[in-house]
């Protein structure tokens, strides 16, 4: 077991915290910029060579800035499935990484708040995350990060186009924000279409958390920016900012909606969830997400005061298959994860933690 | 690859139908397949997909990227560059491809013109690094000390010191 993975699993990660803006609905807010390297062939045309150099490059320039040289650092070559599934789990690696790990690289914050990954899609790809709404936040940290990152590394950019990235979406700003939401409101009221709708007027993209199948599970959404040309920086991050908050908005008008007109079917469905977790023996992480969205709900319309917002933040989090399988410190087949993972949710309800 | 459905934004989801004809895999972008994931929309593409005469290629197909060998139909069809050169070579082309994708194919973000005053500062920082790591090496600590007091000072000019909190 690698000792940085143990240390990983074993902390919450400082963006699932509650104590930011709107934590009943915005669980994380997120910045991600993408940069090349001039002289290197993209990750379409780079050789094993290429890649390997990169990485010497990256890092040895790193070093000349201090915050960036006390990163911590993880390689993904030397890591075992469950060890590479939990860096997705906790959003400091993409699935993208998982299928080319060769010279890939993950640096981060130790609170995990910063990270930089090396020869993913991108030569370069740099996010920030913080807990709650927290846009403003993120996005001077990431311009932060971008300036430095172009002090020290000669970086792919022509003045008409921008930053050159690999994808042409990113071309441009290379810039990216997102929020994690979680939309029960809207999704009980079957008000989603009309979500949709308004985020495709507005260029954003939307995506569920996916289960095995094509089901959205645990009513979360990731909600992000996708015009990287045409704008400047100031008026993504202020669009977005309005958009977020509307949606906001809608989503406590649908609770409050659900509320006045079906109290009965709103408390009956947040006390099952409740039952269920508690006791279930058996549980698999789709059931869990579903139960916790329903318990989520409870907490933030004020109907469950012994269980706190952020237990259930961890619930979701370490539920997750790769999380139980290191925390548990064997890979698993199913019906185990099952099994640990409804035992770990009793004793996580049950303990003063709650 | 590009999304199946709306044939405009790339493939990220697969999603997974199940009828009574037997399973079939679709490729979609995040909004189509959310909007299938919901029920509200059918996963078939949004147009009825055309026969398969063989079809005329894209005007520019046969441009080809001097530096990494890319041509642009190639990247029609992966939606990825293969280098920073390919933006030259298919340049007259991209035009459309990002005003599809971004509403508008005009770069308005910060130029990237590192700070001259900042890159020397850089430059030195490097200098000095190397310097210092060869004292080390020569278990000249003295030298050492006063090479790591000289870096300092140039990291607080840049406001790159820990403490300054970038």
């Amino acid at each position: 077991m690698d000792d940085r993975i143990r240390e990983l699993v074993e902390q919450v990660p400082a963006w699932l915290r509650t104590t930011g803006e709107y934590p009943e609905i915005v669980l994380s807010s997120r910045a991600r910029l993408a940069r090349n390297l001039r002289p290197f062939r993209f990750a379409l045309k780079a050789t094993d060579q290429d890649r390997e150099e990169i990485r010497t490059f990256v890092l040895d320039r790193l070093r000349l800035h201090p915050r960036l040289a006390a990163l911590h650092q993880l390689e993904l070559e030397g890591l075992g499935e469950a060890e590479r599934r939990v860096l997705v789990e906790r959003h400091l690696v993409t699935r993208d990484l998982l299928k080319h790990p060769d010279y890939a690289l993950v640096l981060y914050e130790p609170d995990e708040s910063v990270a930089l990954l090396v020869n993913e899609e991108d030569h370069l790809r740099v996010q920030v995350l913080a807990n709650g709404l927290a846009l403003s936040t993120v996005a001077r940290r990431i311009l932060d990060l971008g300036e430095i990152l172009g002090l020290l590394l000669p970086l792919a950019y022509r003045e008409e186009f921008g930053y050159l990235t690999s994808c042409p979406t990113n071309t441009g700003l290379g810039l990216r924000f997102s929020v994690l939401m979680h939309l029960p409101g809207l999704v009980l009221a079957k008000r989603l279409p009309e979500l949709v709708k308004l985020l495709a007027r507005a260029r954003l993209s939307i995506r569920g958390l996916y289960g095995e199948g094509s089901d959205i599970v645990g009513n979360i959404f990731q909600i992000s920016t996708t015009r990287n040309l045409g704008i400047t920086e100031e008026e993504l991050l202020a669009h977005f900012q309005d958009t977020v908050r509307q949606i906001i908005q809608m989503e406590q008008e649908a609770r409050q909606h659900l509320e006045q007109e079906t109290p009965d079917l709103v408390e009956d469905r947040i006390h099952r969830a409740r039952a269920l977790l508690e006791n279930a023996r058996l549980i698999s992480f789709e059931e869990t997400a579903r139960l916790v969205s329903a318990l989520r709900l409870g907490v933030g319309l004020g109907r469950i005061f012994d269980v706190k917002l952020q237990t259930l933040n961890e619930l979701l989090f370490f539920a997750q298959p790769g999380h139980l399988q290191v925390l548990f410190g064997h890979d698993m087949d199913p019906q185990e994860r099952d099994r640990r993972r409804a035992a770990y949710i009793r004793t996580k309800l049950q303990s003063g933690e709650a | 690859m590009l999304c199946e459905r709306c044939k405009v934004r790339p493939a990220t989801q697969k999603v997974v139908e199940v009828t009574a004809g037997g399973r079939r895999e679709w490729h979609l972008c995040d909004e189509c397949a959310l909007e299938v994931a919901y029920g509200l929309v059918p996963p078939e593409p949004e147009e009825p997909e055309k026969p398969e005469t063989p079809e005329a290629p894209p005007p520019g197909a046969e441009l080809r990227c001097p530096t990494c060998g890319l041509t642009y139909a190639e990247f029609l069809k992966v939606l990825r560059f293969g280098c920073s050169d390919c933006y030259q070579a298919f340049r007259e082309n991209l035009k459309v491809v990002f005003q599809e994708l971004h509403g508008s194919a005009q770069y308005l973000g910060q130029p990237y013109k590192p700070d001259p005053q900042k890159a020397r500062l850089v430059h030195e920082l490097e200098h000095l690094q190397a310097r210092l790591e060869t004292a080390v090496l020569n278990e000249d600590f003295e030298r050492a000390a006063a090479l790591r007091d000289e870096i300092q000072k140039i990291l607080e000019n840049l406001g790159w010191t820990i403490a300054s909190g970038n």
